[in-house]
């Protein structure tokens, strides 16, 4: 097992483990006492219709991406405020939509497409150096923000009216938090895959929230156990030659099922 | 009560869409009052509430608070909202709880992680008042309905405001935390001007001053009295006429309201005959 530490892609795929893990934990915290594990969700997968859109209008992938998945998280937003009981329909609508939109534009392009299996799950083997420079820089700004507005989001997730109602832009608070989800998704999507992302996104955070009594430990618990997630399904990958993508959401599941397991044993001794 | 207005709306009309909810209101509202706001649901209280907090903005007519619009009141006006506001299992412990009532309004409320240094002072301060003292490293999602509740009122009350408004605060507690919580609010009163919405007729018994009944109309009861007319306007007249019976049955301690009523002031319709 040491010795495959000694290759490059294998100590690529540990370093953007643990940028999608830093990333992943502070904004999937964010997102898990938000409730807006769906909306997360409805972004990442409406997110492919940009990956389709780049390839057809021959325009960088990422800047096209990103742009499309902010705006498909700024149309959810509206929704989500304005008609709060139409809003899960009109997730799974563009959630729907966007990936149709992305496959059928990949269609229509002449010569090489990306195919959807690398979009789900990833190539976190496969990881460039200037992947990983881009995922460092995001991880500073989701750090920096989160930490700047950390009061604000702080209210809004605890209590979203009573913040309101204290006068905390709360409306202001949520754009940006949207965006900065979009912007993590899509930059993550690169790396380890759209399911991964939504596993690391949720799984850690819920696993660190009953564990805690305050959001900021409950983010750095959320980066811990991501990042053991993805160190030791990278290795198991390794190890018996399986995909790391799946072996990593497999290890992820298997945690959050000791973790309900033993939150159910303590109920009962306590 | 002083002479002064706490609360004052003149010609107010909110409504969604084609649906008028609250419909050309004027009433004014002393300091030192301790009001329940009563009437059936989706008759226009928590909108009241909305309007009075700057939430919602009236579509005709002005609301003044201690003399301001609504929303530039900055902490002199505490809140509670409806329990089901708050995110359930969200990791945060009875001391930072209750810290949320100091985040400043505005854009300053975003930054930083800091609150003032007399932040900490002030809350204890606010738990020991609604005695929660003993809990404040508890996290708030281990302890009872009631208990939770008294939290949400120390968060309300933490920056010492003129005005406390609460939103059913009552609505998930059991009938021995229901009265302990008024008599905590009885004791608020002292201090400050109290607003309580509520659909249950049982605060009327528990000290309240004065009583406005909303549906679309606010009517303003300068007793805590329960007349035959009042009932009509907070529930709507039935086919066979509104006799309250069925109502007051459901109600927790119904006579204690009507033996407090005096003979010199029954009125036509009143129900006590």
């Amino acid at each position: 097992m040491i010795e495959s530490l000694s290759y490059e892609f294998m100590q690529n795929a540990l370093i953007a483990g643990l940028l999608a893990s830093i990333i992943c934990g502070v904004i999937g915290a964010l997102v898990v006492v938000n409730r807006v594990v769906l909306l997360a969700g409805g972004i990442a997968h409406a997110s492919y219709g940009g990956v389709g859109l780049a390839f057809f209008l021959g325009l960088p992938m990422l800047p096209v991406t990103a742009a499309f998945a902010m705006c498909a998280a700024l149309l959810m937003a509206l929704v989500t405020m304005h008609a709060k009981e139409r809003a899960d329909t009109f997730i799974g609508v563009m959630w729907a939509g966007g990936m149709a939109l992305g496959i059928i534009l990949l269609d229509i392009t002449p010569g090489y497409n990306v195919d959807l299996m690398s979009y789900l799950f990833g190539g976190i083997l496969a990881t460039p150096n200037s992947d990983l420079v881009l995922m460092s820089i995001l991880a500073v700004v989701v750090l920096v923000v989160v930490f700047v507005c950390y009061k604000g989001f702080w209210a809004m997730s605890f209590d979203e009216e009573f913040a309101r109602a204290r006068g905390v832009p709360v409306t202001f608070l949520y754009f940006v938090m949207l965006a900065l989800i979009a912007l993590s998704v899509v930059m993550v999507i690169r790396v380890v895959g759209l399911i991964l992302v939504i596993a690391l996104l949720t799984i850690p955070p819920q696993i660190a929230e009953s564990r805690t009594s305050s959001l900021h430990t409950m983010m750095f618990l959320s980066i811990i156990f991501s990042t053991i997630f993805c160190v030791s399904g990278l290795l198991l990958s390794y190890e018996l030659d399986i995909s790391s993508g799946a072996t990593i959401i497999a290890v992820s599941v298997a945690g959050f099922a000791i973790s309900l397991l033993v939150n159910k044993l303590k109920g009962r001794v306590s | 009560m002083s002479s002064e207005k706490a609360i004052s709306f003149s010609g107010v009309s909110f409504g969604y869409g084609p649906h008028t909810v609250i419909d050309d209101v004027s009433f004014d509202i002393l300091k030192g009052d301790y009001l329940a706001v009563l009437g059936p649901n989706g008759g226009g209280k928590t909108t009241l509430l909305k309007l009075l907090l700057g939430l919602l903005i009236p579509q005709t007519g002005s609301v003044e608070i201690l003399g301001l619009p609504p929303g530039k009141h900055g902490g002199q006006i505490g809140y509670m909202p409806q329990y089901t506001s708050v995110s359930e299992s969200f990791p945060i412990t009875v001391r930072d709880a209750v810290l949320m009532g100091k985040v400043s309004p505005g854009i300053s409320g975003v930054f930083g992680i800091k609150f003032g240094s007399n932040a900490s002072i002030a809350v204890e301060k606010a738990l020991s008042r609604v005695g929660m003292l003993k809990y404040i490293d508890r996290r708030v999602s281990d302890l009872s309905g009631g208990q939770k509740q008294r939290v949400f009122i120390a968060r309300a009350i933490v920056d010492e405001p003129e005005i406390l408004l609460l939103d059913e605060p009552t609505a998930s507690i059991d009938q021995a935390g229901k009265s302990s919580l008024y008599c905590l609010l009885l004791e608020l009163n002292q201090e400050m001007t109290v607003v309580m919405v509520s659909h249950d007729i049982s605060v009327l018994g528990q000290g309240v001053k004065s009583v406005a009944c909303v549906n679309r109309k606010v009517h303003l009861h300068d007793r805590p009295v329960i007349t035959r007319e009042f009932l009509d306007e907070a529930y709507g007249e039935t086919e066979r006429g509104s006799c309250p019976i069925e109502l007051i049955t459901h109600g927790d301690l119904p006579h204690r309201v009507l033996e407090h009523h005096p003979a010199e002031d029954v009125v036509e319709g009143d129900w006590h005959d």
